[in-house]
């Protein structure tokens, strides 16, 4: 019984370091992928946080043992060059400085995608957008300065004057994008949402 | 922020706190088996030890039984000797006072032939 006992612990034990262990690479590989990411603010920072609250909430759960490379973005659309999170880590930290319109609104794409990929909580993706809707604020479309930027929530029933569903369904079970309006309250750009 | 990384180190430390704590329980008790087959082996010679002095004191008693026996028998002729010379003491004694009162009777007789001759 001792003996079982003892087998049972140390199993236990090493199951933990050896899942710490694949926690704290995959931290450090994003981490890694983020180095070079160059940007006028503190996204690359915030993007960090965002890794690790989705690697500590998910526990890379659907990951092999490859990591970041191995938790699939499943939310993509087809033209989106990612198929990873590692990969989508890879192409927000090269695109982190943009700072024009379709820019910002990818990032935020990306930031949704990866928040999803990797389960992460609402406020730390919450957290990550913030810097990317001070970016939208100060942006352009056109000629029309954007005066408003407003985030859509998972659960919303679906919009069409503010929103552009990616597939069928009535209410909102994950954002895309955030809705763009000018200083009139006339909408400039609609958020992609996927519904469900 | 990271609960459940914290919980995962937590949960690592308590096993090998468990696998410490397994090892201490066994470490103790091994000892505490070989304080009980000291104990034990003290015991059986202790036993063993009781028992030859049971032996002894056996030996001894019986012994003693012997020479308390050779005692009696010894007393007992003691006794009968005692006996015998009593017996022989009365008979001597008798035969004293039988001689004295023959020596009482032939007094009287003595005197009267004395004083015949004295005439």
């Amino acid at each position: 019984m001792t003996a079982l006992a003892a087998v049972c612990s140390a199993l236990t034990a090493a199951a933990s370091v050896a899942l710490l262990r694949r926690l704290w690479a995959a931290a450090r590989d994003g981490q890694e992928r983020l180095r070079a990411a160059r940007a006028p603010d503190d996204l690359p920072s915030r993007l960090l946080r965002l890794v690790r609250a989705g690697l500590d909430a998910g526990l890379l759960a659907d990951a092999g043992p490859g990591g970041l490379a191995d938790v699939a973005v499943r939310l993509r659309e087809p033209h989106d060059p990612y198929r990873n999170a590692g990969e989508l880590l890879d192409w927000l930290a090269g695109r982190s400085g943009a700072a024009d319109y379709d820019g910002v609104c990818g990032l935020i794409k990306g930031v949704y995608q990866l928040g999803h990929a990797l389960r992460s909580p609402d406020p730390a993706v919450r957290g990550c957008l913030e810097t990317l809707l001070a970016r939208v604020r100060v942006c352009r479309l056109g000629e029309t300065p954007v005066g408003r930027v407003e985030c859509v929530t998972a659960g919303a029933m679906l919009d069409p004057r503010t929103m552009v569903s990616l597939n069928y369904g009535a209410r909102v079970a994950q954002p895309l994008g955030v809705v763009v309006y000018d200083a009139g309250g006339r909408v400039l750009g609609k958020a992609k949402v996927l519904c469900g | 922020v990271v609960k459940n990384q914290h919980l995962l180190a937590a949960l690592a430390a308590l096993g090998v706190v468990n696998v410490l704590a397994v090892g201490a329980l066994v470490v103790s008790e091994r000892g505490s088996a070989r304080g009980m087959a000291r104990l034990e082996h003290e015991l059986n010679e202790a036993r063993d030890e009781q028992r030859r002095t049971a032996a002894t004191l056996g030996a001894e008693a019986a012994e003693v039984r012997g020479q308390l026996q050779e005692a009696l028998s010894s007393v007992d002729a003691l006794r009968e000797e005692v006996a015998k010379a009593r017996s022989q003491l009365a008979r001597t004694r008798q035969a004293l006072r039988a001689v004295e009162e023959r020596l009482e009777k032939a007094a009287p007789a003595d005197a009267k032939g004395a004083g015949g001759e004295g005439r």
